[in-house]
């Protein structure tokens, strides 16, 4: 089942609207937040179009993603059809993004990485100057959604819905082709780029962002992260002429979390930005042209991973997850020439001040992260194409238990998650990036 | 790099004239330590061929000898090289590199420690020709003629299959490991080699290194698969090419170094055949360009010149992986106590000299696959003149050195390995 057929499917369900009256009106939407209201949507209108007379008429209030679509936290979509002062009406559509409600589990687990206040000084305080500094060489590339509210009391983010301008999620099954790659890395590459400049001006602003998925405060990621390496290593156990494949992955477990970290940790000499942390399919949405099905634009969504360090942190995530099979197995070096191209080109038009490293010596410097590609293709890969969808949610992806083994064992019966492990493993081997000692 | 002669042609170089009875038979007295030996026969054989080369000139030495009271002879067989210095130009370049004296001393002092050593770890084999005697007088080296036991050169237009290469490396790794033993136990008795191909003393290679770089960027601007803007690329990097090279050759402090053979090719190994024509052995010679600096010199260099292109490019990653097993259980076995690098660190260290595996891909390699001339013709490498240039012209038309550039110029491009950076 796609995501838009899903998204299909949850939009024919009908919900609760009210209808507009006289008295401010203010009702509760099925799934969704309870403080998601009218009224409160009303006054995030208001103030968004500095219109303290516009009013809401109608709202239908939906989730937005399945299972298995993300594991992020919650995303409600809102249709909100409302007049403006001057008499004109529109329709708008939002995405509103809050934290898990009434999943003690998630909250807990999730509360050391602090994904939803950091997502939101994102959105209200980097982003926009990292598009203020594209503005300044010239670019208007949209590269990320405008913000209509960021709520830090209700932990929420409401955007402009990119679906209804025709943005959708592209297939997660398949990956990205090469047009779509390509147009991806240039939106990251500038990201990279003005992520550095925006540092160097404001005195290292950004270094402060140290926990992504491997970080040095927590380890609560490592149920998910070794629990698929475990389940990958029971997989490739089983077939004939890869047991010691087995033997060097099951050897590795103990220190899996600590070569994590140290691919997050910052090299000195090295050049760092601020990475987007989970850039995979899923986290970009794609407008295809209607007539030739070709893209033509990307938006990069979903900052609650962002961590300062290694451009190698979004190269190797990305390309390791997001990409067809043969550009996955075969081109990754000429997708990161062409990112390094256009992030080099950046940093210089921007008068970046510290040392542009050449592309050998970047590519050293990617060679010297390149665990977080085998990382990437073992243990995250194999959750992002997963198909059997019914214990696809959270708690399987985090816990332990039972239920939660059974759930990463079935990732690994994906044929496409097995035909990466089985061309991709010997490689990871043969480099040492399965080593104990590395 | 400079090949021998070849066998069959009819004027060879005359043996040396030193080279008599009297003082071989002094030799062996001494050797043997044995004073009443006699030498009972004596068969002396230039060769080596005449050619226009700088070249070692070899002679085959065989002799009939009685040790006092023995009533039967032995015998036995050696080489004798010496360098035949019939041109200035060339000798004066090759003298820059002080080839001979890297020799001798590699044959005299280095070898037989680096045999005693690897005589020491738990799968001891044999890498070298045994040294007789080195004569610094005569700037000649005698050691064990190869040819007895069985060992030939390699066929270097064919290039190495799996089983040659893995060999290759394992030979080449337990030297490596041993001469890092050998600098440890003997502080700056290896550190001191520091005239390789590419050195900070002499730059007497480069019009061969910067013509040859010239001619691929001819080649690639005739070359619809490449064009333009490799062409243009490898014009600027002429410019760069030796200084790129000799920074790969730079030991790093921090990083694995050992005594590099600096010359690491087909034909400076000899290998030893069975029934079914599988290679059972190989040995190492020629060490007039040993020098201490990173493995990445030994193994770009090897990769580049000697290995089979679908195994360089496919299988790569394993071989080095290979290599790197057997260096670091040979450091082991010998009790190493210095830097040991993990297969991640060695790795780095390729990547990071891996400038030097263009500078061979697009030099080196030309002279390897080349068919039309057995010789690599020094004065035609090296001269700015008509003869030169035609001559170098000539390796590029070379179908297999086409192929492989257009393979890996490309991936070569990807890294931003052309980039003229500083």
């Amino acid at each position: 089942m796609s995501v838009s057929d899903l998204i299909g499917a949850l939009d024919a369900i009908p919900k609760l609207t009210a209808p507009s009256s006289a008295t401010e009106p203010s009702s509760v939407f099925l799934d969704a937040p309870e403080w998601l209201t009218e009224e409160y949507l009303q006054d995030a209108l208001r103030k968004y179009y500095k219109d303290q007379r516009l009013r809401i008429n109608w709202v239908k209030v939906n989730p937005a993603l399945g299972k298995g679509e993300n594991y992020g936290g919650v995303l409600t979509r809102v249709k909100a059809q409302f007049t403006s002062s001057d008499g004109t009406s529109q329709l708008g559509h939002y995405i509103v993004k809050s934290t898990f409600e009434g999943n003690e589990f998630a909250q807990n687990t999730m509360e050391p990485y602090d994904i939803f206040n950091r997502e939101m000084t994102i959105y209200e305080q980097v982003l926009p100057k990292q598009k203020s500094l594209l503005r300044e060489i010239g670019d208007a590339e949209q590269i990320f959604a405008e913000t209509m509210a960021v709520d830090l009391d209700n932990s929420a983010l409401i955007f402009e819905d990119l679906n209804a301008r025709g943005f959708v999620m592209p297939d997660r099954l398949v990956g990205l082709d090469l047009k779509l790659a390509r147009i991806v890395l240039r939106k990251l590459a500038k990201m990279h780029a003005t992520s550095a400049v925006l540092n160097e001006r404001e005195e290292h602003s950004l270094e402060g962002y140290d926990r992504g998925f491997f970080n040095r405060y927590t380890e609560n990621y490592a149920p998910a992260f070794i629990g698929m390496f475990e389940a990958a290593t029971r997989r490739v156990a089983q077939w004939p002429g890869y047991e010691k494949y087995a033997e060097k992955m099951e050897a590795l477990v103990p220190i899996y979390m600590e070569l994590g970290k140290r691919i997050f940790d910052i090299t000195p000499g090295q050049i760092n930005v601020l990475a987007h942390g989970d850039l995979w399919t899923n986290n970009v949405l794609v407008k295809y042209d209607k007539e030739t099905g070709e893209p033509e634009d990307v938006i990069i969504i979903d900052f609650q991973y962002t961590a300062w360090g290694s451009p190698a942190l979004d190269l190797f995530y990305f390309l390791n997850t997001s990409l067809e099979f043969d550009l996955h197995q075969n081109h990754q070096e000429q997708l990161i020439a062409y990112y390094f191209d256009i992030f080099s080109n950046t940093l210089r038009k921007l008068q970046y001040q510290a040392p542009v490293p050449s592309l050998h010596q970047f590519h050293q410097q990617l060679h010297t992260k390149k665990f977080y590609a085998a990382h990437t293709s073992i243990s995250v890969f194999p959750i992002q194409r997963n198909v059997e969808t019914a214990d696809a949610d959270f708690n399987a992806l985090m816990e332990n238990n039972q239920r939660a083994i059974n759930f990463k064992n079935a990732c690994y019966t994906n044929p496409i998650s097995q035909r990466i492990l089985r061309e991709l493993l010997p490689g990871f081997v043969a480099e040492g990036l399965l080593d104990v000692d590395q | 790099m400079v090949e021998q002669g070849k066998q069959d042609a009819k004027d060879f170089h005359p043996a040396p004239v030193w080279l008599d009875e009297p003082y071989l038979e002094r030799l062996l007295k001494d050797l043997k330590k044995d004073p009443n030996l006699k030498i009972t026969d004596l068969e002396i054989r230039p060769a080596t061929a005449k050619g226009d080369n700088y070249a070692s000139v070899m002679t085959r030495v065989k002799v009939f000898y009685l040790k006092s009271g023995a009533k039967n002879p032995e015998i036995e067989y050696y080489i004798v090289k010496t360098t035949y210095e019939n041109d200035a130009f060339s000798s004066g370049i090759f003298s820059q590199y002080q080839v001979s004296t890297t020799e001798m001393r590699m044959y005299e002092k280095i070898l037989p420690q680096l045999t005693s050593l690897i005589g020491k770890t738990r799968q001891p084999e044999k890498l070298f020709a045994k040294t007789l005697h080195v004569d610094y007088e005569h700037e000649a080296i005698i050691f064990e003629d190869l040819a007895v036991p069985g060992y030939v050169l390699a066929d270097r237009l064919i290039g190495f299959d799996l089983e040659h290469t893995r060999l290759g490396l394992r030979k080449l790794a337990k030297m490596h490991a041993a001469a890092a033993v050998l600098n440890e136990r003997q502080p700056g008795v290896l550190t001191q080699f520091d005239h390789g191909i590419f050195n900070r003393h002499t730059q007497g290679f480069a019009p061969f290194f910067v013509n040859m770089v010239g001619v691929a960027s001819n080649f690639a601007k005739e070359c619809p698969e490449l064009g333009e803007p490799y062409a243009k690329k490898l014009k600027e990097l002429q410019k760069r090419v030796m200084e790129y090279s000799e920074r790969v050759y730079d030991p790093q402090p921090g990083e694995f170094n050992t005594l590099v053979h600096g010359d690491y090719w087909v034909n400076n190994v000899m290998l030893r055949y069975g029934e079914q024509k599988e290679p059972l052995d190989m040995t190492l010679i020629d060490f007039q360009f040993c020098s201490w600096s990173s493995p990445a010199v030994d193994l770009h260099y090897f990769f580049n010149t000697s290995v089979q292109s679908a195994i360089r490019f496919e299988q790569q990653d394993a071989l080095i992986q290979y290599y790197h097993s057997v260096l670091v259980e040979t450091l082991k076995d010998l009790n190493f106590g210095g830097y040991t690098p993990t297969l991640r660190q060695l790795i780095l260290q390729l990547e990071k000299g891996r400038f030097f595996a263009v500078t061979v891909a697009l030099v080196c390699q030309a002279i390897l696959t080349n068919d039309q001339t057995a010789d690599a013709d020094f004065h035609a490498l090296m001269k700015d003149d008509e003869r030169g240039r035609n001559f170098r012209k000539l390796l590029y038309t070379n179908k297999r050195l086409q192929d492989n550039l257009k393979y890996e110029l490309p991936r070569f491009d990807r890294s931003g390995l052309l980039d003229v950076t500083d």
